[in-house]
């Protein structure tokens, strides 16, 4: 029976986020085309992986593990996941657009001269069966449908976020199938280098997963520390509404809204902002929303996943000590 | 060592684009800019050149003759030598073909370092770059927003990874290295530089002075095909529900006609508040401690 693949990321024995929006995107396919969904998923000491798996649709997982694939080394695990491709020659191969997922999915649609469709954000199939691939082009003005017609697999990477988690509701276990691959050390000339962890809070906001913004409630620049303070805590940075901006407590490139950047964080924290529909433009869309301003009539709270009626400048700095509290009781136990 | 940079000519799509046919969108009324991308490659090959660690720049563009105008502007920012790739049969390339054409190209030039865009603003596919190492059998390190080039043999660069981490990769050279928006900020350009590099001459290649076949480029070269464009789904623009008063309409329109999630109200002492919210967040996975 062909195979749809999907190639999960892991790290430190768990999966990527995207994960689940890959794999029902393939289970999707695999029963409109009656096809086995397998996942292949690389790194060392990862056979515990396969048990996470079960009832999610897949039927088979393929772990390859090895050593030399502890983390993520863009020409082993492209020789690893080419090798496994050509062995058994899926129809379709999908990945997640994270940094290292498309970097991967390039380079095996490199060596394997084969096509790829990057950071697609939905899926059909022709009357071939083909799969019909679509993606934002020229800056997200024309969205364009592509197939790759000559070539097995067809490989594509999902942009994540973009697509629905599923639940199959499966009752079947997922075959786990381990696999060691004869990996050529020998003919890397790419050697990492180590990682750099850049202050959070200097990233642009429209990079940051986390952002704590503040309004017209911090009062003065002086106070936009506590925010800083805050979003280091939480690996995020610092974004602001137009009148902290005005007022000069913050750099303009902070600002988010209609006139500043639109935003789509994991968690967006707004700190004594009112909430005008200026602001809320450019970060309603954001994953989780916490609010804290004192006046219970601020529109912000509408709009807002958890709403604290309280002094920032009282609060901020509780959540502040509190996350290192976490930490530190993390760090003895 | 000889840096190339290859530099790929686009409609503007600041402007409004117009979807013509099934699967064009070419005006010839439409302006044509150099991917922004691509001109950070130029300005950085430049830059190596300017701190004495190239010799030449080399700039190198498959497209129609008008991107000898991509070319020019290339030049003039202080590029030594241009090629243009132009061919009818070149029309219709995939990442795929345009990288058997640039690679056919540059294999025949002396190069240590090949720069592009990490992606061009048209296709957005960012995949010639590494086609063309494969080719080239050379390696590829893709997305950086900082590089280094302490010697003739070796290039490092930063890569962007999630939540504010970089990865620092080294490759040996020659290699190719796709850069991101932001390395570095592209020079400006006088209109009167630009003219003045119209006299300067671009070396002009087609399909048969590259020795390729018809079989290897355009949509024959491919390995994907656009099958349809249209546009993305239109804003939603809220209109306001005619039965309400007048009062309830104006605050619907200021609230941008948002629904009301109804979240968690969490109140108590500022420390009660905190570790309520700081719980929540891990056990939502929000957080991770």
């Amino acid at each position: 029976m062909d195979e749809i693949w999907v190639a999960l990321e892991q790290e430190e024995g768990e999966l990527d986020d995207v994960s689940w929006e890959i794999v029902g995107q393939g289970r999707e396919l695999a029963d409109r085309l009656s096809q086995r969904l397998c996942a292949v998923i690389m790194g060392s000491d990862i056979s515990a992986l396969g048990e996470v798996l079960n009832h999610s649709g897949v039927d088979e997982a393929y772990l390859l593990d090895s050593p030399n694939l502890g983390s993520y080394s863009p020409e082993l695990y492209t020789q690893a996941l080419s090798m496994l491709i050509q062995e058994r020659t899926p129809q379709i191969v999908l990945l997640g657009a994270t940094p290292n997922g498309s970097d991967l999915a390039s380079r095996v649609a490199a060596k394997l001269r084969i096509g790829l469709v990057s950071d697609c954000i939905a899926f059909d199939l022709n009357e071939k069966g083909l799969l019909l691939q679509s993606k934002p082009t020229h800056k997200a003005k024309v969205c364009s449908t592509i197939v790759s017609p000559h070539v097995k697999p067809q490989l594509a990477t999902i942009r994540p976020g973009t697509m629905e988690v599923k639940d199959f509701h499966s009752t079947k276990k997922t075959k786990v199938t381990k696999i060691s691959p004869r990996l050529d050390t020998s003919k890397c000339s790419i050697r990492a280098a180590g990682f750099i962890k850049t202050d959070t809070v200097a990233l642009p906001v429209e990079e940051a997963d986390v952002i704590v913004a503040g309004g017209r409630g911090v009062g003065s620049g002086e106070n936009f520390r506590l925010l800083e303070e805050v979003a280091r805590a939480f690996e995020g940075t610092v974004g602001a509404s137009r009148v902290a901006v005005d007022n000069r407590w913050v750099p303009r490139e902070r600002q988010v809204g209609q006139s500043g950047k639109t935003v789509k964080p994991k968690l967006y924290i707004a700190c004594g902002i009112s909430g005008s529909s200026h602001h809320v433009l450019g970060m309603k869309d954001s994953e989780t929303i916490v609010a804290i301003n004192t006046d219970p009539n601020a529109p912000i709270f509408k709009l807002a996943d958890v709403a604290i009626l309280g002094d920032l400048l009282e609060v901020v700095p509780a959540i502040t000590s509190e996350i290192a509290q976490q930490k530190g009781a993390r760090e003895t136990k | 060592m000889n840096i190339v940079a290859c530099v790929k000519q686009v409609v503007d799509t600041e402007h409004l684009v117009e979807i013509v046919g099934e699967t064009s969108i070419d005006d010839p009324d439409l302006p044509r800019v150099v991917n922004t991308c691509d001109l950070v490659a130029v300005e950085e090959a430049i830059q190596l050149k300017e701190k004495t660690r190239a010799d030449e720049v080399i700039v190198v563009s498959m497209g129609p003759p008008s991107a000898e105008d991509a070319l020019y502007r290339c030049l003039a920012m202080g590029a030594d030598r241009a090629l243009l790739l132009c061919d009818p049969a070149f029309e219709g390339s995939d990442s795929h073909a345009t990288a058997v054409v640039l690679a056919k190209a540059i294999s025949s030039l002396e190069y240590g370092l090949i720069l592009c865009g990490k992606r061009s603003f048209d296709s957005e596919a960012g995949q010639v770059g590494y086609y063309l190492a494969e080719m080239l059998e050379i390696p590829i390190i893709s997305g950086a927003i900082k590089m280094e080039v302490p010697s003739d043999e070796k290039v490092i660069v930063q890569r962007k990874l999630r939540g504010g981490y970089r990865e620092v990769l080294e490759a040996s050279l020659p290699a190719v290295v796709t850069v991101e928006m932001g390395l570095s900020e592209p020079r400006y350009v006088s209109l009167r530089a630009v003219s003045g590099a119209k006299r300067r001459e671009i070396k002009r290649y087609d399909m048969k002075g590259l020795k390729l076949s018809s079989e290897d480029v355009g949509q024959k070269g491919s390995k994907t095909t656009v099958v349809s464009l249209s546009r993305p789904r239109p804003k939603r623009i809220f209109v306001p529900d005619s039965h309400l008063s007048a009062t309830e309409r104006l605050m619907q329109v200021e609230s941008g006609g948002l629904e009301e999630k109804k979240g968690d109200v969490m109140s108590g002492s500022p420390q009660e508040v905190a570790s309520k919210l700081v719980q929540s967040l891990i056990s939502q996975r929000i957080l991770r401690i």
